[in-house]
């Protein structure tokens, strides 16, 4: 049975990755990233122009009927809407630095969303999660561009303790290095930036 | 004349040698919260003979070990390198600071006056600056703002000693005499030190509906602190986060308190009034009123242990190095003495003796109690040869022998080493 569910992991969290990397390079000045919890109140979509689209009004129930692959990419149903972007108070530079994760190279990446692709239709639902400094940041705290600077080095950091311990996604390393750093860069975010600007992240109507 | 000639020899010898092989300055910063340590540890390393200085007005141990400057001149055990050993103690990230930019800061200069025995005691603050190499810190650079882009500079990622996380430092909340708050929680913290300007109501604290109209006056350290550092992260305000909630004792209504030089730094006195913590600058870095705070957790600790207005209470922290030497159950304290107070609800107790052992404080081995951090030693990039020699036998005596607790003594731990991290058993 490990060998499916390592398939289902893998391309599951290949899917993400490649979605997060095509929205964040697109995208670098929009809020919307954070699909997190959100994605059980509404499931924020990406069309392959990079758009961010919701629909709204939808419940749990049918959140965890969706399957978030490569292919849902393009908006299927419901009344979309477009996130405006926020504006930011950050540099570009460090927006730069965070809004590129380098969990796999552009050549993985077409790889991973040909493997994505395929794999998509079995895989089971999976909770979407990012680690912290791969969300845009919150509105209760001032942050500077060195502020967010520091949040891309996390981001830096995460890219490279997933890579250090699996080659590529389909390493049945993968999901667990992915957890590891996760939990490692939610700990360092909080310590460094406070738990109202974490809990922020969790709770992005706040 | 014989004798004479043996003399003038052996002189020439001496010279000669000291040509050839030079004397290397090892210089560190960083943590005043570890600075006994480091002190113990540096004279441990060093063969018999070496001589020493310092800035503490005490001819003694403790004198020593509570300077913020210090000369050692020596030959290093592990391989009979001549060596000067200099310490600048002014806080963890501070230290990060200095030896990643680097910056220049005050530390004896090659010929500072030295003896044996105990020392050459009340040496003064030096006017000679050299950049240093060495710095011990409370904290992880990465908790601190001084690794990447920060205020205009850029700052390198430092290296750790192999030998560190070199221990544990513990940290507490004081009042001052008089004082009958006996408990700080996390939420009191963010509260004094990020939204409420270092003021609260005592019946915040206790609960009493009569005790509304007595002030709560909380200092702290400035941002170069690792003792901050710490408390920011335990407590869920960020490492990273200004504070505005510093305040200051000041001794008399005659100044507009706009000056760091007014604000109170010795014990046994009488506070006149508090007020906002002046600006202030720390190695070229402006840092303003309120964020800005004590450089020496031996200075705050001090401070703490003066009377207090009426109406009025006043808290604050620092590490059981800097902190337990004031409190009122401690034999030879000054003035009248200050009290421990809980944090989160747990008492740490110890620090009643010289001597404690806090390796035995099951409430901290065992993680009932928070607030402590690990030990590190970063060294910049002119740290190799004798320097790195040097650094290693410190870091290394440390861990073996004269950390405050060692890492094997602690029975939790946190993941990684974060600051303020989760604690795991």
């Amino acid at each position: 049975m490990n060998g499916p569910k390592t398939v289902i992991w893998g391309g599951a969290t290949i899917a993400v990755t490649v979605i997060l990397f095509m929205f964040l390079h697109s995208h670098r000045n929009s809020r919307d990233v954070a699909t997190d919890r959100r994605s059980v109140e509404s499931h924020p979509e990406h069309t392959d122009t990079g758009i961010i689209v919701e629909r709204p009004g939808k419940g749990a129930e049918q959140a965890d009927q969706d399957t978030f692959s490569a292919r849902d990419s393009v908006v299927t149903g419901g009344e979309a809407k477009t996130i405006v972007p926020q504006a930011n108070r950050v540099s570009e530079a460090a927006l730069e630095r965070t809004s590129r994760p380098s969990v796999v190279s552009d050549q993985g990446i077409t790889r991973a969303a040909a493997a994505a692709s395929s794999e998509a239709n079995e895989a089971e639902p999976v909770e979407i999660r990012f680690p912290a400094p791969f969300h845009p940041l919150p509105d209760n705290r001032n942050w500077s561009a060195d502020d967010a600077g520091a949040v891309a080095a996390l981001a830096k950091d995460f890219n490279d303790s997933v890579m250090n311990s699996a080659n590529s996604p389909s390493d049945p390393n993968y999901y667990r290095a992915w957890m590891t750093a996760e939990w490692l860069a939610n700990e360092k975010y909080r310590s460094y930036f406070g738990v109202d600007a974490f809990n922020a992240l969790r709770n992005p109507d706040n | 004349m014989k004798l004479l000639k043996t003399t003038l020899v052996s002189a020439s010898l001496t010279m000669l040698a000291g040509l050839a092989f030079g004397q290397t300055n090892v210089d560190i910063t960083g943590s005043t919260a570890y600075r006994a340590n480091v002190y113990r540890a540096i004279q441990a390393i060093l063969n018999p003979g070496y001589t020493f200085a310092y800035s503490g007005s005490a001819a003694s141990q403790a004198g020593l070990e509570g300077s913020k400057f210090a000369i050692f001149i020596g030959t290093l055990q592990s391989n009979s390198a001549s060596v000067r050993i200099k310490t600048s103690f002014s806080g963890s990230e501070a230290g990060i600071q200095a030896v990643g930019r680097p910056v220049l800061i005050a530390f004896y200069p090659d010929g500072q006056a030295t003896s044996g025995g105990l020392g050459t005691n009340n040496s003064g603050t030096p006017v000679n600056t050299e950049n240093p190499t060495i710095d011990m810190a409370d904290t992880q650079q990465a908790a601190s703002n001084f690794l990447g882009r920060y205020r205009g500079f850029t700052y390198p990622a430092l290296t750790e000693n192999s030998n560190s996380p070199v221990g544990v430092v513990p940290f507490k909340f004081y009042g001052a005499p008089g004082t009958t708050v006996t408990n700080v929680t996390s939420q009191m913290c963010r509260a004094l030190y990020s939204a409420q300007g270092g003021t609260l109501p005592l019946s915040f604290f206790s609960g009493n509906s009569g005790d509304v109209g007595t002030t709560v006056f909380a200092t702290g350290r400035d941002p170069d602190s690792g003792t901050r550092a710490t408390l920011f992260a335990e407590t869920g305000i960020g490492s990273r986060t200004v504070a505005n909630g510093n305040q200051a004792p000041f001794v008399a209504n005659t100044n507009s308190d706009t000056s760091v030089g007014d604000v109170i730094t010795t014990a046994g006195g009488t506070i006149n009034h508090f007020n906002v913590y002046p600006a202030g600058t720390v190695n070229g870095l402006g840092y303003g009123a309120g964020d800005n705070g004590y450089n020496s957790g031996g200075s705050l600790a001090a401070a703490i242990n003066n009377a207090t207005p009426a109406g009025t209470q006043f808290i604050g922290y620092a590490s059981t190095n800097d902190g337990d030497g004031q409190l009122a159950t401690r034999p030879g304290h000054p003035g009248t003495g200050v009290t421990e107070l809980a944090f989160n609800g747990v008492v740490l107790g110890g620090g009643t003796t010289t001597t404690y052992d806090y390796a035995t404080n099951t409430n901290l081995t065992y993680g009932r109690y928070t607030y402590w951090g690990y030990e590190h030693m970063y060294m910049g990039s002119g740290a190799t040869g004798t320097i790195l020699q040097a650094a290693n036998d410190i870091a290394g005596n440390l861990k073996s022998s004269n950390a405050v607790l060692s890492l094997s003594e602690m029975n939790v731990s946190r993941g990684a080493f974060v600051d303020g991290g989760t604690i795991l058993p």
